[in-house]
């Protein structure tokens, strides 16, 4: 880690003007920052003016994490030689654990994670969020649905009972 | 949720959501029925046994009916890529009229996602016609995989007017003939004034051919680049036994199964021993005789990847002795109920070096590995490569047999002992003592001897393992939380 310090440090600024001091290799993170840096090499200061604080803060905590996941798989491999499966397999396992215990928070803010994640193009974090959404939506009913994500029911009777209808042709492929 | 989320990250979420819960989701909201529908790709329906009190005395009024419920159900579905339709009771509903069939295809090509459809599985109650087929070609412009339950009659021109079909499975799942006016089938060897263009197909699959059928010598003449061939209860390969033409789509093989064709295994056999140079697997169940089989392997043995047999009754040990004599790389060797073979066979097998090439094995129901003790742990001492083992339906397999077995053989990844009913727990302490670091999957199904308490245990042990095959009853609260933590599948 001795290294971060001679990296660029990049400062991100939230809709609500606080900012975050980042390297450069955490802010690369986001493709779309990436892509920034590209287009423009001297750049330092970078507003998102879709992202409030407390959302940001989460974003670049599970890049930091990532990427310092990444740092050591690569310092291991270049000390050994050779990356040994076990110790690549359990250091891919505590980073599943901590994107678990990372994904427990309530649905709203999930959601501005999703928007978040997918405003900033952060491809591990979109797909972390929206598969927690879905599996949210995971065996419950209609109504428990519409409970979990605050959504109003629009549908009229008779527009269930003709969907209710259609169900039965549905059925789950065996195979 | 839905007024933060644009549409398309809604559609990501639901395309991640299984289909078992798409009932429920279709009943949240307009928004997400809406939603639901258009990141909807792949569609499987089960026609609907007809409600008696909608059953009119016209047939047709009927067919139309369920053909229009049909269209309705497709209009709300424009971006399927993949549709299975199948029919409620094949038993039942023999005498449903032929139209049914085709409406039901005329609905299918009429969708607003016909064009995008590139998998149609089309297993109805009744068979469809070659007219209904090549009409609906002009809108399932881009299909790459076609089953179809029945073709009647067995006529094969609309084909050609499918310029993208790779696939193509003729599946029959009729277990009672149809009744079919006789003169359908006559005249159908078509004249050939017409030029050969060859078919892009690939891979083929026909079941249910029986010995009098007609017609498919227009099919084998236009199959120039098909890879893999699958024959199921087929007492006849549609042509005149004379006929050279099936022989021509054998060229480029790399792949041909035999299931249950008794009376064309042999011709097959021996025609691919002759044409498919580039055969690398042959499944052969039930049928096939002795010489054919030895002149198959003579002729074959040496480019064969895959030999998967199961109760070819003149099966031999000399034809395994032809194998050894191939300078081949046997990669997978299957022999299921082959009673013939004897332990003198399997390990001159496994002496050769095409044994030594093999990575899975399966002597399923083999009473070899019974009789003669040793010989398991022989072969996978001389088979240094192996890492799947299939042992199943050896009724009195001993655990003394698998623990020395287990003790040379320290790299398997898969072991399958499915209703081995002698085995008891200290199977799997061997399991557990010699394959910890390395087993991935194990059934074990059916194996009375074996408890709940041993399988927690192994659930604890193994540091690799990703799917285990038990009964539920089997699998106590601590296995589940075990396996839940250790993203075990358990089925």
């Amino acid at each position: 880690m001795a290294r971060s310090s001679t990296e660029n440090m990049i400062t991100l600024m939230s809709s609500d003007g606080e900012e975050f001091m980042v390297t450069e290799k955490v802010a690369r993170e986001c493709t779309t920052i990436r892509n920034m840096l590209e287009d423009d090499c001297v750049i330092t200061n970078i507003p998102l003016p879709n992202v409030t604080s407390d959302i940001l803060s989460m974003v670049i905590e599970y890049c930091m994490e990532h990427v310092a996941a990444a740092e050591k798989a690569a310092a291991e491999t270049a000390e050994k030689g050779s990356s040994s499966a076990p110790a690549a397999a359990k250091a891919n396992k505590d980073l599943e654990e901590w994107d678990k215990a990372f994904m427990n928070v309530d649905v709203y803010t999930l959601c501005d994670l999703i928007l978040a994640a997918n405003y900033l193009n952060v491809s591990g974090l979109l797909d972390l969020t929206i598969q927690t959404a879905a599996n949210l939506i995971k065996g419950k009913s209609p109504e428990q649905i519409r409970k979990t994500f605050h959504i109003q029911n629009d549908l009229s009777l008779e527009e269930e009972e003709k969907i209710r209808s259609q169900t039965p042709w549905a059925f789950e492929k065996s195979e | 949720m839905d007024a933060v989320l644009c549409d398309e990250l809604i559609e990501e979420i639901l395309q991640r959501v299984p289909s078992s819960s798409s009932p429920s989701v279709s009943l949240v909201s307009k928004r997400w029925l809406f939603l639901l529908r258009s990141a909807t790709t792949s569609l499987s329906l089960r026609i609907p046994i007809q409600n008696p009190s909608n059953l009119s005395t016209d047939a047709s009024t009927n067919t139309n009916t369920t053909a229009s419920l049909l269209s309705n159900i497709l209009l709300h579905y424009p971006f399927l890529s993949s549709l299975t339709i199948v029919s409620s009771n094949p038993e039942e509903n023999l005498t449903a009229s032929l139209p049914s069939s085709d409406s039901l295809l005329w609905s299918i090509a009429n969708s607003p996602c016909s064009n995008l459809l590139s998998d149609l599985r089309f297993l109805p109650d009744s068979p469809v016609s070659p007219a209904a087929l090549l009409a609906a070609s002009s809108s399932l412009t881009r299909l790459t995989s076609l089953h179809i339950t029945s073709l009647l009659p067995l006529d094969f021109r609309w084909l050609t007017r499918f310029p993208f079909l790779k696939s193509f499975a003729l599946v029959n799942t009729f277990s009672k003939p149809i009744n079919q006016n006789p003169n359908l089938n006559q005249n159908l060897e078509i004249e050939e004034s017409e030029p050969v263009i060859s078919l892009p197909i690939e891979s083929i699959s026909l079941s249910g051919i029986r010995a009098k059928d007609r017609g498919l010598g227009w099919l084998w003449r236009r199959c120039t680049r098909l890879r893999w061939l699958q024959l199921r209860a087929c007492e006849g390969i549609g042509d005149e036994p004379t006929s050279a033409a099936f022989s021509n789509c054998l060229t480029g093989l790399v792949g041909l199964e035999l299931r249950t064709c008794r009376a064309i295994a042999d011709r097959v056999l021996l025609l691919a021993a002759d044409r498919s140079r580039n055969l690398a697997s042959l499944l052969l169940y039930d049928g096939g005789s002795r010489d054919a089989l030895h002149l198959f392997i003579n002729r074959r043995g040496a480019a064969l990847r895959t030999l998967d047999l199961r109760l070819p009754l003149d099966l031999h040990n000399d034809h395994l002795l032809a194998m050894a004599g191939e300078e081949s790389g046997l990669a997978a060797l299957r022999l299921q109920s082959c009673c013939l073979v004897t332990g003198d066979g399997l390990r001159s097998l496994a002496r050769a070096p095409a044994g030594a090439a093999i990575e899975e094995l399966a002597l399923v129901n083999c009473d070899v590995v019974e009789r003669e003790p040793g010989l398991l742990t022989f072969m996978v001492q001389s088979m240094r490569r192996l890492r799947r083992v299939d042992l199943s339906h050896n009724e009195t397999l001993s655990d003394k047999e698998i623990g020395a077995m287990l003790a040379s053989c320290q790299n398997l990844v898969e072991i399958r002992l499915r209703g081995c009913r002698v085995l008891t727990d200290a199977s799997l302490d061997s399991l557990m003592k010699h394959c910890s670091k390395t087993l991935e999957i194990i059934d074990i199904t059916r194996c009375a001897g074996i408890g709940g308490n041993a399988i927690e245990r192994l659930l604890g042990e193994m540091n690799q393992l990703r799917e285990v095959t038990i009964e539920e009853n089997k699998v106590s609260e601590g296995a589940k939380a075990i396996a839940a933590q250790k993203g075990i599948n358990i089925s």
